[in-house]
């Protein structure tokens, strides 16, 4: 189902969530919604469940105004960071509630909960109580109860946040192809940039209640619209531009910074290496110019056997790629 | 996350302490605290028992079994069967309200449930006699229509669910605002209605913290002498509660008798401890 949400705000007291933001998301598509603790991504996920009335805006699924339809009669599925299954019941009672308050028949419900908690793979834990589940498998239960009752729209809130990192690792690729069976239309809330650019189509980066940017990992990662979002996306180093009248800055990546002995044409410059850092796929370099001022520049196993760099090396910098964004942005 | 890290430091914390304490330190803490309880409690309820018997057993049963203190006990139990269910259903409805909801108003309810708990029993009792009594325009005109509030049992029944009203409330807020929203939000946009969640999420959610609360009304409710002694007119055998009869036995000197029917008392008391214990168990277990 594509839906679109427009224009939509929505303040709590003074302290305002959304700004007119306006997002489309087509049918089938898995879109993450990215940014920081507080940036209103909960606020817009709550908003499109119907948990929450915006101030102004609208929400429409496949054309058809829902902005006032309740959460109950909207056919969408949410699953929690917290998992919120329901203690008092089994697994099977847990997926089979969407069911049973829609009052279908004990026919209908009995195989598509054990078709469910085959597709989650838990088919073993019908009888069990969600008390004796890993949080893996509750996140499981969680998402088979939110697919059951077939929703337009699933929506997850941060689904990953309380699990540990292997756990994570897994439930994630997994929720992938589960995405790719089903093409069930996916918002997902994240604070985490691996989360969103290893599972979504698109990504919408959101800050104090706007959309920075929206579009596929590869390219907002490659050209963030903003400075805000180019920080947010990972290290950036801060280097002067020459030749310039008024004094300017462009960004560059870790990985967009090259290291040469000997000096180069303008725009490189000298820098003095701090430190070095060698565990991992990419070496990273700590460098200082200008007395106090740092970079990290990342290099690859072959270059950095060839430049054989020490602490304390005098080498020169030259950025591949430096971006320049106009005004604001900043943090 | 937040319990387990609390657990942790607890579990931390408390051997230390232990050890740091010297052995008599220790000592004094635990007799002050075990004399305390001895004086206050255990030796009352000796003493009750000790005299309830002190005539024997034979005068104790007839004690018990007395026209009059059977009827205070019929007494006590209806108001109780009038109460607490009423209590239960307002405790669960506030409770729910105030749990999982934000609204208008909300901060006068919470406080309106703790007025009770603030004012004397007696208070509870005169101000229903203000208001419904003989002398009030309310009461005068029931009392023409041949209906007694005052001096009768449903005077005592809205003394007692004025003293006990927010006993229910309490517990449930309490559990309600700790089990949070998430499941409810979950059930209804899973696509149950208000009254589908009330019943099948947050009542089973509650259910153990609800029964706590029950338990503690209804004790309270069959103890209450305040606030009925002052609605009640005292007319024995038909105005009295197990309370009040005790009163009345002890005014008239029958000491043993006073006291023996006090027993009951007490037995409803160990009865609603063994049951809180028990309660407060499962509530551990589930949660």
């Amino acid at each position: 189902m594509t839906f679109e949400v427009r224009d939509l705000s929505k303040r709590f007291g003074t302290y305002t969530a959304l700004q007119s933001v306006s997002l489309r998301i087509a049918r089938g598509e898995l879109v993450a919604l990215l940014g920081p603790s507080g940036c209103g991504k909960t606020t817009l996920l709550r908003i499109l469940a119907g948990l929450e009335m915006a101030d102004a805006g609208t929400v429409t699924f496949d054309g058809v105004d829902v902005t006032h339809t309740p959460a109950a009669a909207r056919g969408v599925g949410l699953v929690f960071q917290h998992y919120a299954l329901f203690e008092h019941m089994t697994v099977f009672e847990n997926v089979a509630f969407g069911l049973r308050v829609r009052g279908q028949p004990k026919s209908k419900i009995v195989p598509r909960v054990k078709d469910l908690l085959a597709r989650v793979r838990l088919e073993g834990y019908a009888d069990r109580a969600p008390s004796q589940l890993s949080g893996g498998q509750r996140q499981r239960v969680a998402l088979a109860r939110a697919l059951a009752a077939e929703p337009q729209v699933l929506l997850l809130d941060e689904p990953f946040g309380a699990l540990d990192a292997r756990v994570r690792h897994e439930l994630r690729s997994w929720l992938r192809r589960l995405h790719d069976e089903t093409h069930v239309t996916t918002v997902l809330v994240t604070h985490d940039r691996e989360d969103a650019f290893d599972l979504a189509d698109r990504v919408a980066i959101m800050n104090e209640g706007r959309l920075e940017q929206v579009g596929p990992p590869g390219d907002v990662f490659r050209r963030p619209a903003t400075e805000w979002v180019m920080r947010f996306l990972g290290h950036v180093n801060e280097v002067p531009l020459q030749g310039v009248a008024a004094p300017a800055v462009g960004y560059a990546r870790p990985h967009e910074l090259e290291i040469s002995r000997s000096p180069s044409e303008p725009p490189a410059f000298g820098a003095r290496v701090r430190r070095v850092q060698a565990a991992g796929a990419l070496i990273r370099v700590e460098l200082e110019f200008d007395g106090n001022r740092s970079l990290v520049a990342e290099v690859d196993e072959g270059r950095f056997e060839e430049l054989a760099l020490r602490n304390g090396d005098a080498v020169f910098v030259s950025p591949r790629q430096l971006r320049v964004f106009d005004g604001g942005g900043g943090i | 996350m937040q319990s387990s890290e609390l657990t942790e430091s607890l579990a931390l914390t408390t051997p230390r302490t232990r050890r740091a304490q010297p052995w008599f330190a220790r000592f004094a803490l635990t007799s002050i605290a075990l004399g305390f309880v001895g004086i206050v409690i255990v030796l009352p309820v000796v003493a009750v028992f000790a005299k309830a018997l002190n005539d024997g057993v034979f005068a104790y049963f007839r004690a018990v079994v007395e026209a009059d203190a059977l009827s205070a006990l019929r007494l006590s139990l209806w108001i109780a069967l009038l109460v607490v269910p009423a209590n239960t259903v307002f405790g669960l409805a506030a409770g729910w309200a105030i749990g999982k909801f934000e609204f208008r108003g909300k901060m006068l309810l919470t406080s309106l449930i703790e007025v009770p708990f603030a004012v004397s029993p007696v208070i509870s009792g005169m101000v229903f006699i203000l208001a419904v009594g003989p002398r009030s325009v309310l009461g005068g005109r029931l009392l023409e229509l041949g209906i007694r509030i005052i001096f009768a049992w449903p005077g005592m029944a809205l003394a007692t669910a004025f003293v006990t009203f927010g006993y229910v409330a309490r517990h449930v807020i309490t559990v309600m605002e700790a089990s949070g929203r998430d499941k409810e939000e979950a059930a209804i946009v899973l696509g149950a209605s208000g009254w589908q969640t009330f019943w099948r999420v947050s009542l089973p959610g509650i259910r153990w913290g609800l029964l706590y609360g029950v338990i503690l009304c209804n004790a309270r409710a069959m103890g209450e002498f305040g606030g009925v002694s002052v609605v009640s007119g005292h007319v024995r055998g038909v105005t009295n509660t197990l309370p009040l009869h005790v009163e009345t036995l002890y005014d008239d000197y029958r000491f043993s008798a006073a006291f023996a029917v006090a027993s009951l008392l007490v037995f409803l008391a160990v009865v609603t401890l063994v049951a809180k214990v028990l309660v407060e168990r499962k509530i551990k277990v589930s949660s």
